[in-house]
C-alpha cells in the first residue's frame, strides 16, 4: 500500500538531491567555523581538559541518556544554572524531547536512520505522564495520546491504537496514500484529516474534526465526515452515533493543541485612567489594592470589582475610570468613596440625567454619568483626585454564563497593569454548592465550603495583573443533573404568579444531521478593520483568521474580504482551502488587515460576500450537493449606520436590515475578538441566519477557539428554536410569555428559556420546537421541580425583556400593536420602566453618580435596592490613606510603561537641552552657562583655543541603564573650528563619540546637525546639536551655542535609519513616497498578496513565482522613520504604519501631523526604503501598471522582476540600513576574540557579557575623569568597571 | 565492532587522557560536522556555537569512557551531548523564552513539496529559496555519519562512485545502495527537520536571517 511512498521513485529522488545539493554547496548558507575560531576552541579544549581532571562525580541530571556522571567545571555550571532557572524548565524539556525525538529518528539502526526502511521496526508508545502526549511520525502525522493510552507504530502510515483516546492530525501523503488506524475491533482509514480515536475494550469510537474517515470492521465500512462520530464493534458494522460536539471529545488535548506563538499580547486595559490638563496624555493610577467577588447561582454570576487606587502625584487631577465588561454583561452597580462615604449610582431616566449633569457641571461639580453605548466597555468620569490619596471605586455586573454539557465556563477580565498591586483578594462563591466542582485554570484557588456554598479564594501580595480569572464549574459527577432544572421566583408570596426559568442542556435530544449528505461550506469570511479595532484586536483577528483556514475542511472554499468603509477581496472568486495559498493570505490580511480608518460599512461587506457567495453557489460541488453559503464575520459587530441618524433607532435600524439582507441567504457566523463588543448585534444576526455568535477575548487561545468554532459549526443544531410550555394536563399554558436565550440549539448547548407565568399556571413540560438541516425537530422536556425564590430571575427576565423591545421583530410581545401609542414610544416607554426598575443601563436610561446625598434626593435618583441579589457588602464609610508629602522622583506619564510593540525599539530615551553662551575677546575668557546641570568651562589663557567641559544633560529620561552623563569638549579657534563632542549617556553600557566637524563662518551663523553610532551592540544613538556662533573678525565676539540633544535608544535590526543631516535625504523623494502610498505601492503590494497558486486568475509559471518570492522576501522588515513634521514613524515590513511616536516638542507636532492625515481619511500607507529598490522605474511603472488583471499580470511581472533584480544586483543598497549592524556584530566579534585571548577559560556568560560591553581604553580614559567628577559629586565610590 | 569504531573508541580514551596529538585528530574529524549541526540549533550565533562545540567536546572528553560505539557512531554520540548544553546555553543567553516557531519562513508550501521529494522534480522556485539551501544544510549535518560522509563525497566534493567506494573501502556495488540509502534518509530527515526544526529557532534570529536574504 504504502510502498511508493517508501521507496519513490529512484531517479527522481536521485535527480532531485542532486539538484538540492549542487544549489546548496555554493550557497553562503553553509554554516563554517572560521580558521581563527577553530584554533581556538582546540586550544582552549586542551587548556580546560589538562586542569579538569578525569574523574567522575555525581552530577548525573546533565547527561542525555541519564546514566552518565558528568564532571568538570563547565557541566557542574550548567547544572546549576539550571537550579536557577526552573521557570523554563518546562519549555526546555519539550524542546529535548523533540531532539530526542530527532535523535531516535535518526539514529543508526533507527527507522530512519541505517536500517532497512521496507521492514521497520515497532515502536511503542504509551503516554505515561499526567499531560497528553505528543508524537510526530515520519511521514509528519502528528498523534496526541491521552494520558494512559497506548500507540504502537506497525509500519508507515500504520499504527494501532491499543487502549485510550489519540487525536491524529493526519498529513497528507504524496499519491494519497491513505493512513490506517487500527484497533481490536476494526480499522479507520483516514486521508489527510484530523480525528479522534478512542479504543476500549469493547468497542472504539472515532470522531473527526477535519477532513473524512472510513471506519472498515469486516466487509463493512462507514464514511464519517467532520463533525461526526463512529463506532466499531466486535460484532456487526460500524454504525454512526448521535452527533455529540468533537471538540468537547478533545478538550483533555487543548494544551497540546495550543501553539505558543499564537498568543497575542495584552493589550492595556486602563482601570483609573488620570489626566492633569497642563501634562497632557492619560495614564493609570497604581492600584493599592483589588477584591475580585464573583458570586454564581444558577449559571448567573455577579461580578464585583473593588479598587482602591492612589494618585501618586501633588497634583488633584481628574480620572476616567473604565473597564471592558464581558460581552452581555449587565452593569449593576457602581460605588465610589467620595470624602469618606459611599455614594451609590443611580439610575435616571436619559434626558433627565442629560440636564442633571448639565446642571451640576454648570456650577462646577462634577457628577458622573454613564449613559448606553453601543458595546461593552464603558468610561465615567471621576473628579477630584486628590493628591497623594487613595480613591475606592466599586463596580459590580451580572451576566448569565453560556453552559456546555452542564459545565460553566467562565472568563472574568481583570485590569491590566505593569505595576504590581499592593494587594489582591479573589473570592468566588457559588450558590447550591453542593452540586458543583469548581476549578480554575489561571489562580490556584484553595477551596472550601462555607453554608452550602462553595467558595474559592485567593489573594496575594505585588501581584502584577495580566491574567483574566478563568473559572470552570462542573456538575458533581454523582449528582445527576437534570435535562431541564428550573429555578422561580414568585411575584409575591404564596402566588403561583411568577417569573421562572428553565435551562434546558441539549444532550440526548437526538439532534442528528437530517440528510446524510452535507454539501461543502463555502466561506465568504469579512475581516471588519474599522477604525474601532485597535491593533491587538487587528492581530489576533489575523491570526484567527488563519487559524481557521487551517481547521475548514480541505474541500471547503473561501475567501476574505477586508472591510471598513472600503472593500478589498482576497480574490475574485472563492479558492478551495487546500489550494490556498498561505503566504499570499498572510501577507493580503497584513496589509489589508491592518489598521484603517473609516466606519464599519457592514452592509455593504455582506452585500459583496453574498453576490460572491450567490456566484459559487450555482455551480455544484464535487459532491455534486449544493454548497452551504457561510459569511464569517470577524469583528466588534459595532455597526455605524449609514446616514444621518445616530443612537440606538439607527442601530436597530440597521441591524433589522442587515437581517432581512441575510435572511435565507448565508449563515451567519459571527466571531468577535477583544472588547468592546456588541454581542447583542452578533447574536441578533446569527439568530436571523441560523448561525452563531462567538466571542473571544483578546488573550485566547486562537488554535483552540478556532478549533472549537469549527466544531460546533460542524456538529448539527436545530434553528429557529421555539419553546412552549405545557401545563399539568399536557395542554400549551395559557397567558404564559416566554423568552429564549438564543433561537438555535446544538448538542451540550444550553438554553434558557425564561417565563412568566401567570396565577394558577404550574408549568410541567417544555416542547422545544424548530428545524434541524431543514426538517422538522421537535423535542419535550419534563421540568424539573423548581428551586424556589431564584432572586436573580427578576432583573434576567427585564434584560432579555429589554432584548426583545430593541427587536422590533419581537417587541409585539409586550406592546399592543393596536394601542395608539406608535410602537417605538410604547417600546420606548416599558424600556425605561424597566431600566429604571431593574437597575439597568438603557438606550434610555443612564447611571448617574452624584457627590452628596442631597442631590440624589433632590434629582429623584433611583439606586440599587440594599435587598438586591448577592450584593456586595462595602462598609458605608472608609478613611483613604493619605501619604506623607515627601518628594518622590515622579514625574507624568511615569506609570504609563507600555510594553513595547513589536517594533524594533527599546523604550530608553534620553534627551537633554544645553545652552552655553560665550563672551570673549581674543580667546580670552569663555563664560558658560546651561539649563541643567552643565558645569562650569575651564578655558586656557592666552591661547587660540576656547575649550569647554561640561557635565551633563539635564534632564535625564527613563529607561535601560538610567541616569547619564554627558561630557563636552568644545574646542573652537580663530581661523576654523573643530567641534569635538564626546557624550557617555549610559554609564554602564555605552561609548560613544561624536565627531562634527564644521567650517566656522566668521561673523556669521552657523549651524550643525551631528549624528553618531554608538559602539554598543544592539543600540544607536541619534543628536541633533545646534550651534550659532558669531565671532568678530578681530577674534572677538559672542558665540551663542544651544545645542539639543535627542537621544534615541532601539533594538536590534536597525534596517534603515534616517536622520536629518543624512545625506540620502537631499533627495525627498527617498523621503516623501516613503509615506505616501503611490500606484506603484499598490501595484506591487497586490502583487506581494497574489496567491501562488492556481485559481480563477490563471496559473502562475515557475519563472513569476520566483520572482514574486524574491520580493515577498526583499519585503520584509521594520522601519523607523522620521517625518518633517517631527513624528516617528514605526513602519511595518508591509509597508503599513504601525504607530507613531514623537517625542518632546516635536510630539504634539507629530501627533497634529497624524491627525490630519486621519483626516484626510487616508492612513499613509509608507513603504520601506529597501522595498523601494526599484524606485527610480516606479513612475513610469505606475504609470503602466494601473490595475492588476490578467491583461496588466505580464507588465506587472516585468516590475517585479526589475524590483528583485535591483535588489539582487546592489546589495549595497538594499543593505544600506543593516551597515550599522554588520559592523556592530563585526566589532562584537572581534571584541570577543579579544576577550578570549585575555581571559582565557572564563568564557562564562558573565565575562562574556563584559567583553561585549568592553570600551575602547581612550574612551574610557576621558569617560573616567567625568565619572570620577560625578561620583564625587554624589559622594558615592570610584566607578564601575 | 567495526576496527574504524575501535580505533575511534581509542582515539577518544587517548584524548580524554591527555594525549594531545589524539585530541587534535579527534577535534579536526568532528569538529565541522558537530558545528554544522549545533549552528543552527543556537539560532545561527556563531558565538555561542563555538561556546557549544568547546563544551560538548569537553564533556565528550570526560565522559569517554560511556561512549559505546555499538551504539551509535561517535558523531551521533557528540551531537546527543550537545543537545543538553545548548539548552542550557540558550537559557544562559537569555534567548527568548518562546522560541518561536518559524512556520511562516519554511511555510506549508514548501512542505508539502519536501513531501513528494521522491516523486515529482522540484521546481525552481524551491530550488532558489534561500531556505531550502539552508534546509540541505540542516539535514546533511544531522545525518548519520555514512550517509553524510556519502554525501558530501558525492555532492559536494565531486567523487565518482569508485573514489566513494575506494574512500569508504566498501564495493562499489555497495557504495551505490549506501547512497541510494543516504538519499532516502535524507528525505526523511528532510521532512521530519521542517517539521522538527521549527521549534528550535529564536524569533531574532529568524528575523535577521530574513533581513540578509532580503538584500542578497
Amino acid at each position: 500500500m504504502t510502498q511508493q511512498h517508501e521507496t519513490g521513485t529512484p531517479d527522481v529522488l536521485e535527480r532531485n538531491i542532486d539538484e538540492l545539493m549542487r544549489r546548496a554547496a555554493g550557497s553562503p548558507a553553509r554554516p563554517r567555523l572560521e580558521p581563527e575560531a577553530r584554533a581556538r576552541v582546540l586550544g582552549e579544549l586542551k587548556r580546560r581538559r589538562a586542569g579538569g581532571g578525569q574523574g567522575e562525580a555525581a552530577q548525573g541530571d546533565a547527561a542525555p541518556t541519564g546514566d552518565a556522571a558528568p564532571t568538570g567545571g563547565a557541566v557542574i555550571e550548567l547544572a546549576s544554572r539550571r537550579r536557577r532557572r526552573r521557570t523554563i524548565a518546562a519549555v526546555a524539556v519539550a524542546l529535548a524531547a523533540c531532539l530526542a525525538l530527532v535523535w531516535t529518528q535518526l539514529r543508526p539502526g533507527g527507522r530512519l536512520g541505517g536500517g532497512d526502511a521496507s521492514a521497520p521496526e515497532l515502536a511503542l508508545h504509551h503516554a505515561r505522564g499526567v499531560d497528553a502526549e505528543t508524537i510526530h511520525l515520519a511521514d509528519g502525522t502528528r498523534v496526541i495520546l491521552r494520558p494512559g493510552a497506548t500507540l504502537e507504530e506497525l509500519g508507515p502510515r500504520r499504527v494501532r491504537l491499543r487502549s485510550g483516546d489519540a487525536l491524529l492530525d493526519v498529513a497528507k501523503a504524496p499519491g494519497e496514500a491513505p493512513f490506517t488506524v487500527e484497533s481490536a475491533h476494526g480499522r479507520a482509514v483516514v486521508l489527510g484529516t484530523r480525528f479522534v480515536m478512542s479504543a476500549a475494550a469493547e468497542r472504539a469510537t472515532a470522531a473527526v474534526l477535519r477532513g473524512r474517515v472510513r471506519l472498515e470492521s469486516g466487509d463493512e465500512s462507514l464514511v464519517l465526515r467532520a463533525g461526526e462520530h463512529g463506532l466499531v464493534a466486535p460484532a456487526g458494522a460500524p454504525q454512526r452515533l448521535p452527533a455529540t460536539r468533537v471538540s468537547h471529545d478533545v478538550e483533555w488535548a487543548r494544551e497540546a493543541l495550543a501553539r505558543e506563538d499564537d498568543a497575542p499580547p495584552p493589550i492595556r486595559r486602563g482601570n483609573l485612567l488620570a489626566r492633569n490638563p497642563n501634562w497632557g496624555g492619560e495614564w493609570p493610577l497604581p492600584l493599592r489594592a483589588m477584591k475580585l467577588d464573583v458570586f454564581i447561582e444558577d449559571g448567573v454570576a455577579r461580578t464585583t470589582v473593588d479598587q482602591t487606587f492612589f494618585n501618586p502625584s501633588y497634583s488633584q487631577l481628574e480620572g476616567v475610570y473604565s473597564f471592558p465588561l464581558p460581552p452581555e454583561a449587565a452593569l449593576s452597580r457602581l460605588a465610589m468613596y467620595v470624602d469618606g462615604t459611599l455614594m451609590e449610582g443611580g439610575i435616571i431616566e436619559r434626558q433627565r440625567g442629560r440636564d442633571v449633569y448639565e446642571s451640576i457641571v454648570h456650577r462646577r461639580r462634577d457628577p458622573a454619568l454613564l449613559e448606553w453605548m453601543q458595546g461593552n466597555s464603558f468610561r465615567v468620569r471621576v473628579f477630584p483626585l486628590p493628591g497623594r490619596t487613595e480613591k475606592r471605586v466599586l463596580m459590580s455586573y451580572t451576566r448569565r454564563l453560556d453552559g456546555l454539557y452542564g459545565g460553566y465556563r467562565a472568563r472574568v477580565p481583570l485590569p491590566e497593569l505593569d505595576q504590581p498591586v499592593g494587594r489582591v483578594e479573589i473570592a468566588v462563591r457559588v450558590a447550591d454548592g453542593e452540586r458543583w466542582e469548581l476549578g480554575s485554570s489561571s489562580h490556584e484557588l484553595a477551596l472550601s465550603r462555607d453554608a452550602g456554598a462553595r467558595v474559592g479564594t485567593w489573594s496575594s501580595e505585588q501581584v502584577t495583573l495580566g491574567r483574566d480569572l478563568e473559572l470552570e464549574l462542573r456538575p458533581r459527577r454523582d449528582t445527576a443533573p437534570a435535562r431541564a432544572a428550573t429555578s422561580r421566583r414568585a411575584l409575591t408570596p404564596d402566588d403561583h404568579a411568577g417569573e421562572g426559568a428553565a435551562r434546558v442542556v441539549g444532550t440526548g435530544l437526538e439532534l442528528q444531521h437530517g440528510r446524510g449528505q452535507r454539501g461543502e461550506r463555502g466561506c465568504g469570511a469579512l475581516n471588519d478593520t474599522s477604525a474601532s479595532r485597535d491593533a491587538a484586536a487587528l492581530r489576533a483577528q489575523r491570526a484567527l483568521m488563519l487559524r481557521l483556514l487551517g481547521e475548514l475542511d480541505e474541500r471547503d472554499e473561501f475567501t476574505i474580504v477586508a472591510f471598513d468603509r472600503s472593500r478589498r477581496a482576497l480574490s475574485e472568486g472563492f479558492t478551495r482551502v487546500d489550494q490556498a495559498d498561505p503566504a499570499a493570505v498572510r501577507a493580503f490580511l497584513e496589509r489589508e488587515g491592518a489598521a484603517r480608518v473609516g466606519d464599519t460599512g457592514l452592509s455593504a461587506a455582506l452585500e459583496q460576500a453574498l453576490e460572491m457567495l450567490e456566484g459559487a453557489a450555482s455551480q455544484p460541488g464535487p459532491d455534486g450537493a449544493p454548497m452551504e453559503p457561510h459569511v464569517l464575520y470577524l469583528g466588534d459587530g459595532m455597526l455605524t449606520p449609514a446616514g444621518a441618524g445616530a443612537g440606538a433607532e439607527a442601530v436597530t435600524a440597521e441591524l433589522a436590515a442587515l437581517r432581512e439582507q441575510l435572511a435565507g441567504k448565508a449563515t451567519f457566523v459571527g466571531v468577535s475578538v477583544g472588547d468592546p463588543v456588541d454581542a447583542r448585534a452578533l447574536q441578533s444576526l446569527a439568530d436571523a441566519s441560523g448561525g452563531l455568535h462567538v466571542a473571544l477575548p483578546i488573550g485566547a487561545d486562537l488554535a483552540w477557539s478556532a478549533l472549537e468554532l469549527v466544531a460546533t459549526l460542524n456538529t448539527a443544531r436545530a434553528l429557529g428554536v421555539t419553546a412552549r410550555l405545557q401545563g399539568v394536563d399536557g395542554r400549551p399554558l395559557e397567558g404564559a410569555t416566554t423568552l429564549l436565550s438564543r433561537a438555535s440549539l446544538a448538542d451540550g448547548e444550553e438554553l434558557v428559556l425564561l417565563a412568566r407565568t401567570p396565577a394558577d399556571a404550574r408549568p410541567q413540560r417544555v416542547e422545544l420546537t424548530g428545524t434541524v438541516d431543514g426538517a422538522p425537530w421537535t423535542a419535550a422536556l419534563e421540568l424539573a421541580a423548581p428551586r424556589e425564590d431564584a432572586r436573580y430571575l427578576p432583573r434576567l427576565w427585564a434584560q432579555a425583556e429589554i432584548d426583545a423591545l430593541l427587536d422590533p421583530a419581537r417587541r409585539d410581545m409586550f406592546i399592543d400593536a393596536g394601542g395608539e401609542e406608535a410602537p417605538e414610544d410604547a417600546a420606548r416607554r416599558e424600556i425605561t420602566a424597566l431600566g429604571l426598575e431593574h437597575f439597568l443601563v438603557t438606550p434610555y436610561t443612564s447611571l448617574l453618580v452624584l457627590e452628596r446625598e442631597e442631590q440624589y434626593q433632590r434629582f429623584a435618583v433611583r439606586r440599587p435596592p440594599e435587598d438586591a441579589w448577592a450584593r456586595y457588602p462595602a462598609p458605608r464609610e472608609w478613611t483613604p490613606r493619605r501619604d506623607a508629602e515627601r518628594w518622590v522622583e515622579w514625574t507624568p506619564g511615569e506609570h504609563v510603561i507600555r510594553r513595547p510593540a513589536p517594533v524594533l525599539q527599546f523604550p530608553a530615551m534620553t534627551t537633554g537641552w544645553e545652552y552655553t553662551e560665550r563672551y570673549g575677546l581674543g580667546g580670552l575668557g569663555i563664560v558658560g552657562a546651561g539649563f541643567g546641570a552643565r558645569g562650569m568651562p575651564t578655558t586656557p589663557w592666552g591661547s587660540a583655543w576656547a575649550g569647554g567641559e561640561s557635565l551633563g544633560l539635564g534632564l535625564i529620561g527613563t529607561g535601560r541603564g538610567g541616569g547619564g552623563v554627558g561630557e563636552g569638549v568644545i574646542g573652537l579657534d580663530a581661523a576654523g573650528a573643530s567641534v569635538i563632542t564626546e557624550d557617555l549617556p549610559d554609564l554602564m553600557n555605552a561609548e560613544t563619540r561624536t565627531r562634527v566637524t564644521t567650517a566656522l563662518d566668521r561673523g556669521g551663523w552657523r549651524e550643525a546637525d551631528s549624528f553618531k553610532r554608538v559602539a554598543r551592540p544592539q543600540q544607536q544613538q541619534h543628536a541633533v546639536s545646534k550651534s550659532s556662533g558669531l565671532l568678530g573678525p578681530l577674534g572677538w565676539g559672542v558665540t551663542r551655542s544651544p545645542r539639543r540633544a535627542a537621544f534615541t535608544s532601539y533594538a536590534p535590526w536597525p534596517s534603515g535609519y534616517q536622520y536629518v543631516g543624512d545625506p540620502t535625504l537631499d533627495d525627498l523623494s527617498e523621503l516623501a513616497p516613503a509615506l505616501f502610498e503611490d500606484g506603484f505601492d499598490v501595484a506591487r503590494e497586490r502583487l506581494l498578496a497574489s496567491p501562488l497558486a492556481e485559481g480563477p486568475g490563471g496559473r502562475v509559471d515557475d519563472d513569476a513565482r520566483e520572482l514574486l518570492e524574491a520580493a515577498r522576501r526583499a519585503s520584509i522588515g521594520r522601519l523607523r522613520l522620521r517625518t518633517p513634521e517631527g513624528a516617528r514613524l514605526w513602519l511595518d515590513g508591509r509597508g503599513g504604519a504601525s504607530s507613531a511616536r514623537a517625542r518632546g516638542r516635536s510630539r504634539a507636532r507629530g501627533a497634529r501631523a497624524l491627525r490630519r492625515r486621519d483626516a484626510g481619511g487616508e492612513l499613509p500607507r509608507a513603504r520601506p526604503r529597501r522595498a523601494a529598490a526599484g524606485r527610480p522605474d516606479r513612475a513610469r511603472a505606475a504609470r503602466r501598471v494601473g490595475a492588476l488583471g490578467d491583461a496588466a499580470r505580464r507588465d506587472a511581472r516585468a516590475l517585479v522582476r526589475r524590483v528583485a533584480a535591483r535588489a539582487a544586483r546592489a546589495p549595497a543598497d538594499a543593505a544600506r540600513g543593516r551597515g550599522a549592524l554588520d559592523r556592530v556584530r563585526a566589532r562584537r566579534r572581534r571584541s570577543r576574540g579579544r576577550a578570549a585571548a585575555a581571559r582565557p577559560g572564563r568564557r562564562d556568560a558573565a565575562h562574556r557579557d563584559r567583553a561585549r560591553r568592553r570600551v575602547d581604553h581612550r574612551a574610557r580614559g576621558r569617560g573616567r575623569a567625568a565619572l570620577r567628577d560625578r561620583a564625587r559629586r554624589r559622594g558615592a565610590g570610584g566607578p564601575d568597571e | 565492532m567495526s576496527r574504524e569504531s575501535e580505533r575511534t573508541r581509542d582515539l577518544l580514551r587517548a584524548a580524554a587522557s591527555g594525549d594531545d596529538a589524539a585530541l587534535t585528530e579527534l577535534y579536526e574529524r568532528h569538529v565541522d560536522g558537530l558545528y554544522a549541526f549545533v549552528f543552527y540549533r543556537v539560532g545561527r550565533d556563531p558565538s555561542l556555537a563555538e561556546d557549544v562545540l568547546q563544551e560538548t567536546f569537553l564533556a565528550g572528553l570526560e565522559r569517554a569512557s560511556q561512549f559505546d560505539p555499538a551504539r551509535g557512531s561517535l558523531h551521533m554520540w557528540l551531537c546527543t551531548l550537545s543537545r543538553n548544553i545548548i539548552r542550557a546555553q540558550l537559557r544562559a543567553a537569555r534567548r527568548p523564552r518562546e522560541l518561536a516557531a518559524t512556520w511562516a519562513r519554511i511555510d506549508a508550501t514548501l512542505a508539502q513539496v519536501f513531501q513528494a521529494l521522491a516523486d515529482e522534480p522540484l521546481g525552481d522556485e524551491v530550488l532558489a529559496r534561500e531556505e531550502t539551501r539552508e534546509l540541505v544544510h540542516m539535514t546533511i549535518a544531522n545525518l548519520p555519519d555514512m550517509y553524510r560522509d556519502a554525501l558530501e563525497r558525492k555532492y559536494v566534493q565531486g567523487d565518482s562512485l569508485r573514489e566513494i567506494a575506494g574512500a569508504l573501502r566498501v564495493s562499489e556495488v555497495a557504495a551505490k545502495s549506501l547512497l541510494a540509502r543516504a538519499r532516502r534518509a535524507f528525505r526523511e530527515t528532510f521532512t521530519t527537520l521542517v517539521d522538527a526544526f521549527a521549534e528550535l529557532e529564536p524569533a531574532g534570529a529568524a528575523t535577521s536571517a530574513r533581513a540578509v536574504k532580503g538584500g542578497a
